[in-house]
């Protein structure tokens, strides 16, 4: 008899992504990882059912036009390989513009990567977005509701409670950190849709600007951005 | 503000209000970039810029294998880039026209006007006007007249080649058959073409004597006063009477990818494929393809297992298609599927069956594709009763079929697809009644069987589409049926089908129409198109924005009748605007075909006996094997 009880090995990746990969949408994104995986041979767990996938888990989902620096993303592997194996063999088949930037091996797998999300640091350049921020979220203390409309119900969020901290880096550049994950997560359309309703910035700008988020924080982990 | 990484070509506020913005974008996996050795252009090494355009969108075009064949094949020589140009979708047409965005490669950004040879793709007629909208948005001239020594020249091929005379005034040169040998010879007379020095008539017709290839600008339709077609005059004597298109003999040695793109985004057919064979051994009457791609050529089932091995490797892919026009008819299906599958199961890969004749369908097959995914099956039987099935040449029993059903059932497979046409020649009211009875007793198989096998409702899904004739089928002269009639039958499909488990899927008329006329145009068609155009359509495949009326004011502006080229029955002597190119099967025959079809008779498929067709001429395939 076989024995059915195989222990995977989890891995916690790190991965960025810059230029075109910024502009496909979260299931897109796990496609292109699906894929690059089994271009890199990894030896993948796969779920089980007809339509076997390799077993993974991004941390926060990143939406159409956000770039990343350094997103968790779980792996789970049938064999015990070095976590510089994994970035090594990933590296060379991941498409242009996505690159794990560190790995480790998780001794102490926690499931569920998504839940364990506190928090995310970003950076947005846009054309005087600095100034912008500075006298509607800086030198203000008022509330910031933004609307946004889901499968077509209206949802109004305060970003003021969703903000942990904000600076000014330059007139056209912020950074930020804010509340993220399944309970409460800000994303930065919305701050800079909060702008240019304001008419701080014009829409065009808004819209021409370029989003990075610069890390995911875990649970535990030392907000320090 | 410039992105910081590199360089995208569209500002992001395009890229943020344009939906799948990545379609526009490339750099994908396995995409070729040979931009490091444009530096030397006019000095070592020349690179012939190739411009691959497909008239529809990305995930549309990424998914067709003519485009992954042809990119490939021809970056494989040092001498050629080839490069990708796609329709942009409604949202992206739009900021490109606001903000006076041409139309670029997906690869090296590079407009469209700027390559050496631009080439589009003729897959399915609807896609005539975008071929205008893409040669316009890369500002090239339209009409080929119009063209100068420096805009690129305009070539066109594919499977609705065979008719070219609707697009006869604005590509300049045709390519006639299989494109593996023929695009190389063209670009070995390209590089021959000192644009200073030759003008582009004296080149082209050059070109003219390359076989399988068809310049219209050397040819002259004349006509009757009623509009007839009368005869095609050649302009120049050098020219062929008669263009014969290309046949790639063996297939096993043609080029085939193996390291194809894989997209950065889903696509319609989001997964690696082979070709197991060209050619159709069938001969169903009404169908183009089956006609055109005489005679059947196989690939070997060892080259086919290496290929999928490399797919899955380049690709990563963990899906597996088999592509041919009746995969059910390779000859060694079973040792291939075999074969396949246990390489599938080693590797996460589910192998995706097309659609298999019922005739060939074997249980055997069914349940070893079933341990890896069981997806819906779809067949194929075109029409509802024997008598019709028997007009048109499908070979197919109704014993077939619901036996082919109960093991369907039997073995888990809930959701069946089958696909029929209306208005097919001598198609009586009992034939469109028949198409309900037979889902009905599709249907009734599934309650027939032991509650233990009945695990979940069955879905059944009807779809019809309207019979269109086509150049170079027995049906060529036969009426169209209209749309009045056209709604008749499907209302019959409507009232008759109103059960919960049947999901009834049909086309619109107004668009079969106008696909029949394009089928069957003439030269006088190209303005239509172009007047189509000119009104503001430009992705006329697409339901959503096609519009009759604007077909309907073309027509009416140059004076043309829908009816003539669309519901006239043709005669027997007529002589027709396609019949200068020869796609190897004749006109005797395709006649002799369509009164066989008048009279109920079956013509055996080609491996049984040859009738004829005249695609023996090409001596090879199926022609030279079945006596064996």
């Amino acid at each position: 008899m076989e024995n059915k009880q195989i222990s995977n090995y989890r891995y916690r990746l790190y991965y960025s992504r810059t230029g075109v990969p910024t502009w496909i949408g979260h299931l897109d994104l796990m496609r292109t990882f699906q894929y690059s995986c089994k271009r890199a041979k990894l030896p993948s767990a796969f779920t089980q059912g007809y339509n076997p996938k390799p077993i993974m888990e991004f941390a926060l989902p990143a939406g159409v036009g956000v770039e990343t620096r350094a997103d968790p993303l779980d792996l789970e592997l049938t064999e015990r390989i070095t976590a510089q194996e994994v970035i090594q063999q990933l590296n060379t088949k991941l498409p242009q513009g996505i690159r794990i930037e560190a790995a480790t091996y998780l001794e102490q797998p926690d499931k569920n990567l998504m839940s364990l999300v506190q928090a995310a640091a970003y950076t947005i350049i846009a054309e005087k977005l600095g100034t912008a921020a500075e006298k509607v979220i800086v030198a203000n203390d008022q509330t910031i509701i933004v609307e946004r409309v889901r499968k077509g119900k209206k949802r109004r969020y305060d970003l003021r409670k969703l903000i942990i901290d904000l600076q000014i880096v330059s007139p056209n550049q912020i950074k930020f950190l804010c509340k993220a994950g399944s309970n409460a997560n800000l994303r930065p359309d919305m701050l800079l849709k909060a702008l240019y309703e304001a008419e701080e910035i014009t829409k065009n700008n808004a819209l021409d600007a370029i989003i990075i988020r610069d890390r995911v924080f875990l649970k535990n982990e030392e907000l320090d951005y | 503000m410039q992105n910081n990484s590199q360089d995208l070509f569209y500002p992001n506020h395009v890229l943020r209000q344009v939906e799948k913005p990545a379609q526009y974008l490339g750099h994908e996996w396995n995409i070729i970039d040979k931009s490091e050795f444009m530096d030397h252009r006019h000095q070592k090494m020349p690179m012939i810029r190739f411009g691959f355009c497909f008239p529809d969108i990305y995930e549309i075009g990424m998914s067709n294998m003519a485009l992954r064949i042809v990119y490939n094949l021809l970056n494989s020589r040092a001498d050629t880039w080839c490069e990708r140009i796609f329709s942009p979708a409604s949202d992206m047409r739009g900021f490109m026209q606001e903000l006076e965005i041409p139309l670029v490669s997906l690869e090296s950004k590079t407009l469209l006007n700027q390559f050496d040879i631009v080439g589009f793709t003729m897959q399915y007629e609807m896609s005539f006007p975008t071929i205008l909208d893409m040669l316009n948005l890369g500002k090239i001239p339209i009409h080929n007249s119009a063209r100068s020594n420096s805009d690129p020249l305009i070539v066109a091929g594919g499977p609705i080649v065979y008719n070219p005379e609707p697009l006869a005034d604005f590509i300049d040169l045709f390519m006639i058959g299989d494109g593996e040998e023929l695009l190389g010879e063209l670009i070995d007379l390209y590089k021959t073409w000192d644009r200073k020095d030759e003008s582009r008539e004296s080149f082209l017709l050059r070109c003219a004597e390359l076989e399988g290839v068809y310049v219209p600008w050397f040819y002259q339709p004349e006509y009757y006063s009623d509009g007839e077609f009368k005869q095609m005059h050649k302009l120049h004597s050098t020219v062929p009477g008669q263009i014969n298109k290309r046949v790639v003999r063996n297939l096993s040695k043609a080029y085939f990818p193996t390291e194809p793109i894989v997209p950065n985004t889903q696509i319609v057919h989001d997964r690696a494929y082979l070709e197991l064979f060209r050619g159709c051994p069938r001969g169903c009457r009404f169908c183009q393809a089956g006609m055109v791609y005489r005679p059947v050529r196989e690939r070997a089932v060892d080259l086919l297992v290496e290929q999928a091995k490399q797919l899955i490797e380049s690709t990563g892919y963990d899906e597996l298609g088999l592509l041919s026009l009746s995969t059910g008819d390779y000859s060694e299906l079973v040792q291939l599927c075999d074969r396949l599958l246990e390489f599938c199961a080693e590797q996460n890969v589910s192998l995706s069956l097309p659609s298999l004749r019922l005739d060939s369908f074997s249980l055997d097959l069914m349940s070893k594709a079933a341990k890896t995914r069981k997806t819906g099956l779809t067949f194929a039987p075109e029409a509802g009763s024997q008598r019709l099935r028997d007009i048109i040449n499908k070979d197919i029993k109704e014993s077939d079929l619901l036996k082919a059903a109960r093991i369907a059932f039997s073995g888990g497979w809930d959701r069946l697809k089958f696909y029929f046409m209306l208005g097919l020649p001598f198609e009586t009211d009992e034939d469109v009644y028949s198409i309900p009875e037979l889902a009905k007793k599709v249907l009734q198989i599934y309650y027939d069987l032991p509650p233990e096998q009945r695990k979940r409702k069955p879905q059944l899904t009807i779809s019809t589409s309207f019979f269109i004739p086509k150049a170079w089928t027995p049906f060529q002269w036969c009426s169209q049926i209209d749309q009045i009639e056209m709604a008749e039958k499907r209302k019959i499909l409507i009232d008759n089908l109103r059960i919960r488990t049947i999901n009834y899927q049909w086309h619109e008329p107004d668009l079969s129409v106008t696909q029949g006329i394009i089928a069957r145009g003439d030269r006088k068609i190209g303005k239509v198109i172009e007047e189509v155009w000119r009104t503001g359509g430009w992705l006329e495949s697409w339901n959503e924005l096609f519009v009759y009326e604007r077909w309907q004011n073309a027509m009416d502006k140059y004076g043309l009748s829908v009816d003539f080229y669309t519901s006239r029955q043709r005669s027997a002597d007529e002589v027709f605007p396609w019949d200068h190119i020869s796609s190897g099967v004749t006109k005797q025959f395709l006649w002799s075909e369509y009164q066989k079809a008048e009279a109920g008779e079956l013509t055996a498929e080609c491996r049984e006996q040859c009738h004829f067709c005249g695609a023996l001429r090409f001596n090879t395939g199926l022609c030279v094997s079945h006596g064996k």
